[in-house]
């Protein structure tokens, strides 16, 4: 028999399933369910804490509602690769866990983890000053342990590494802050929820560093008109001052802490 | 990538900065290499598409730096599967997937090479694959089959601005896409004229009957078969939707667009934006900021505008293009059918 | 609006009805009574003589007393000697050749250059010119203290990506070149670009240092690989005068808008004739830009095609 590329040791379930569906047919609703405690333009509470991975050099733990991830920084080390760069490279790994999504997630190789880890990079990468680590790698590690949509993971995500980077006491421009915003016709609203951003016409994520009000990354799909998708990039920016206290305080108070 | 000495790659960004910009190869900042395009190159295929940037024909003799040739060549090419429907989908998912022919990347190992397939692959995905830009007439029978687009792209040769060149094949591949004319079997006739009624329904029709179709047809139709038409099918619903993309290449306060390989590396900054012009009304489809470089917000203002005219002019000559394209085919078909019938 | 244009349709439609024949099968074939002059083709497999009467040369094998031609190209006879030259290859190195290179590794007391061979080159931390002004070669004994300090610091000479010119010196025994760039002519390569050409192209002239009377200087690397940089002043210092500081320096000179122009102009040029087919040579490359400069053609025209062959027709025509 040829190899077989499921794992034996696991109780693999059936190579498909479904999850039952009440109403057959449901139309797709024509607005927004109200959301409950809380503006369109709010996001929801966030809980940051850097330094929970003891063996890591630095690390982070954040919790958005629904959205959980715990990051961790390994480096900067030497790189692996026998060829010499003069700039150091910046590694990030982000891996789904089996139970984060509604359907069970196959724990091995998933095409979504490299995406993930695309976005993120690109958020991250300009803030780190990756030419003071010639031939060294530092390495992100990003475990989304409950996903409550993939805009959301993307943004968090990038305020944890950025968090965790800073918790390595790796050299850096500015922090990261990271901000999603799902559009449905005039509607904007801020953080959605994966309900939210499923029955959306588009997602907009924007990653800035506010203290040198600059943006490191862009990322928005779907049908959207390029005046409100820039409205989009100008109340995430916004939004991404009011995370950027967030950030300072949780690595001030740590470092407080005996 | 591409290796670049500090020299060479100073060389090209002070010709890029310097007054008048100078590029490379002489041409203005918003100048393409010459692209040709043909639609229908696979005949195995229910629509494909073959896009070449630069050098169209030649067998690109002259090599550039990082050992590839001259051009960028990609052949993108549609197959319709039918699949089974899940329950509370729609029904016609479309599904793209990017193979980068290792000869257009000799120098790339192969775990290089994967990643930068499903890099693109990625990509293309969230973009054609949005639901806002599903075409509505897959269907085949309601609640239970449906076609299931596989979109493939493959490069061939990468000279440079890859992505711009796959989005110009998908959305030829795309366009030229026929889907095949099915109708219903039924096993059981309750009442003969309601089923002759049903049976002389095409595709089109299912769908505008929508809603009110779905008890009927959930219990009757159960099986499909293909009309025997002398045309291949009808063209996907909403193509005029499928976006074009723009690759700007920014440096410090300039933009150029459609980069050699040099030129891609030696500009920190890049952004793919995509537009569609359904009616003729904007809409942008994505935006992706790619490379170490920060930007603001005012700069990505002014070039979301700039790339609007970019994409319209990209969009009008594509548009043209291809009703060429159709138009040729319909003549050689022709040509070949009398020429068979002789 | 953005103009697309079509692939070039096959001018000969009857190319699959037609049935083609072996060689040996149509009698008006034989090429060598038709006209002797022209160089005879074959392709890998075919009889070229008898081993008898001649020597078994580069590109040909012996199998059953007859020599047999392993490669596609011409044949050629030298006497007794048949060898067969392909039309496309490598590079194939010769001591003395002049190559243009890309560092692609460094490692101990050497790098590791590109130079478009079968192998990667190997150049030596003794066959450059090291910076204060006094050679090792003239002063043996402090060749090696020379050495172990400048061993520390190789990437200030050449590093990863770097260009530079250099003259095949001698072979390894595994067949690597061995180059040397112990001259003020050969070394790092700046104020330009670098365009890739089939080594073929390149034939060996009296000089591979090209000054076009535009300010443009060219490097034809036998290798295919062809530098189009900036005209330099010939320096009046000698060896002594030897200035580390700027042979390896990674920073360009200014350069004005014209000779930039000028080296894009060059460069497609090159690149022209080279998807044509043609040899490049000081004369011809001379011949071309003065057309394209008498025509005044745009720079950006000449990757479009209709330019192209107007100018390998005048090309063709003149040599």
């Amino acid at each position: 028999m040829a190899q077989n590329p499921f794992d034996r040791r696991r109780i693999n379930g059936p190579e498909e399933s479904f999850l039952p569906v009440f109403e057959p047919g449901q139309e797709r609703p024509t607005t927004w369910n109200a959301r409950c405690g809380r503006q369109s333009t709010d996001i929801r509470q966030i809980f940051l804490q850097p330094g929970l991975i003891s063996q890591a050099n630095g690390s982070a733990y954040i919790e958005t509602e629904k959205t959980k991830l715990a990051c961790a920084v390994y480096g900067p080390r030497q790189s692996k690769s026998t060829t010499y760069s003069e700039k150091g490279k910046l590694n990030i790994e982000v891996k789904f866990a089996p139970f984060s999504c509604t359907r069970r997630r196959y724990p091995l190789h998933d095409a979504e983890d490299r995406s993930l880890a695309v976005a993120i990079h690109q958020s991250i990468a300009s803030s780190v000053r990756l030419e003071l680590f010639p031939k060294s790698t530092i390495d992100v590690f990003i475990t989304i342990i409950e996903n409550d949509g993939i805009e959301g993971c993307v943004a968090s995500g990038a305020i944890a590494a950025s968090t965790a980077l800073a918790d390595a006491g790796i050299e850096m421009f500015g922090l990261v802050t990271s901000c999603s915003a799902a559009v449905r016709g005039d509607d904007i609203r801020l953080d959605p929820t994966e309900e939210e951003t499923n029955t959306s016409d588009g997602v907009v994520v924007v990653a800035c560093m506010p203290a040198l009000s600059s943006i490191t990354n862009v990322w928005q799909s779907g049908r959207i008109t390029a005046e409100v998708t820039l409205r989009c990039m100008e109340m995430c920016q916004d939004r991404c001052i009011d995370i950027h206290s967030v950030i300072a305080h949780s690595l001030s108070s740590m470092n407080k802490a005996p | 990538m591409t290796s670049l000495s500090k020299a060479e790659k100073s060389y090209i960004q002070s010709s890029l900065l310097s007054d008048p910009p100078l590029r490379l190869d002489g041409r203005s900042l918003e100048d393409y290499r010459p692209i040709a395009l043909e639609t229908g190159v696979v005949p195995l295929a229910n629509g494909s598409a073959k896009v070449c940037i630069g050098r169209p024909g030649r067998g690109g003799y002259v090599q550039e730096a990082g050992g590839v040739g001259g051009g960028t060549e990609v052949v993108a090419g549609v197959k319709l599967e039918v699949a089974g429907v899940g329950d509370g989908e729609g029904g016609g998912k479309v599904a793209c997937t990017v193979s980068c022919s290792p000869a257009a990347y000799p120098s790339l190992s192969s775990n290089a090479l994967d990643d930068l397939q499903s890099d693109l692959t990625i990509l293309l995905e969230s973009v054609l694959s949005h639901p806002s830009l599903r075409p509505n007439n897959l269907v085949i029978v309601p609640g239970k089959k449906a076609w299931a687009v596989k979109l493939d792209a493959v490069v061939f040769a990468d000279g440079g601005n890859v992505v711009d060149c796959l989005m110009l094949a998908c959305r030829a591949a795309l366009w030229d896409t026929k889907v095949p004319l099915t109708k219903w079997v039924e096993y059981r006739a309750p009442r003969r004229h309601a089923a002759q009624g049903d049976v002389g329904m095409d595709v089109d029709v299912d769908e505008e009957a929508g809603g009110g179709f779905e008890t009927k047809g959930e219990s009757r139709a159960t099986d499909f078969e293909l009309t025997d038409y002398w045309d291949e099918g009808e063209v996907l619903s909403g193509r005029e939707s499928w976006p074009v993309c723009v690759t700007l290449n920014v440096l410090s306060n300039i933009h150029f667009l459609d980069a050699k390989l040099q030129e891609e590396a030696s500009v920190p900054l890049r952004m793919y934006v995509m537009y569609a012009f359904p009616r003729g009304k904007p809409i942008l489809q994505t935006f992706r900021l790619i490379g170490p470089e920060v930007s603001t917000i005012d700069q990505l203002r002014g070039l979301i505008k700039r790339a609007e005219s970019y994409a319209r002019n990209t969009w009008t000559g594509l548009e043209a293009k291809l009703k060429d394209e159709e138009a040729r085919r319909g003549v050689k078909a022709r040509e070949k059918f009398y020429g068979r019938l002789g | 609006m953005l103009s697309f244009v079509s692939f070039p349709q096959p001018t000969d439609y009857d190319y699959h009805s037609t049935t083609r024949h072996h060689p040996d099968v149509g009698d008006l074939m034989d090429v060598d009574d038709l006209d002797t002059t022209a160089p005879k083709l074959t392709y890998p497999g075919e009889t070229v003589t008898s081993a008898h009467d001649s020597m078994r040369g580069h590109g040909t094998y012996v199998d059953k007393e007859q020599v047999i031609a392993s490669v596609a190209g011409s044949v050629e006879r030298v006497n007794k000697l048949v060898t067969v030259r392909a039309v496309r290859t490598r590079y194939n190195p010769e001591v003395g050749d002049l190559v243009v290179g890309r560092i692609t590794e460094v490692q101990p007391r050497r790098w590791k250059v590109d130079a478009n061979g079968r192998q990667d080159a190997i150049l030596m931390l003794s066959s450059v010119n090291l910076p204060g002004g006094v050679q090792a070669c003239r002063f043996p004994l402090s060749y090696r203290r020379k050495l172990e300090s400048d061993e520390l610091q190789m990437r200030t000479f050449f590093e990863e990506g770097d260009l530079l010119v250099a003259e095949v010196q001698a072979f390894f025994s595994d067949g690597a070149m061995s180059l040397h760039t112990r001259s003020l002519k050969y070394g790092k390569l700046r104020n330009g670009q670098l365009v890739i050409v089939p080594s073929a192209l390149i034939r060996r002239l009296k000089s591979h240092f090209i000054s076009l009377p535009c300010g443009v200087d060219l490097i034809l690397g036998l290798n295919g690989y062809i530098w189009v940089n900036k005209h330099v002043q010939d320096s009046d210092h000698g060896e002594e005068g030897f200035d580390a500081e700027a042979v390896y320096s990674n920073q360009n000179d200014d350069i004005d808008v014209a000779t930039r122009s000028a080296i894009a102009r060059v460069s497609n040029i090159i690149r022209l004739l080279a998807d044509h087919f043609v040899p490049l040579t000081d004369t011809r490359l001379l011949e071309a830009y003065d057309w394209v400069v008498e025509q005044e053609v745009d720079t950006k025209d000449l990757i479009h095609g209709d330019v192209g062959d107007a100018l390998v027709a005048m090309v063709g025509n003149n040599s």
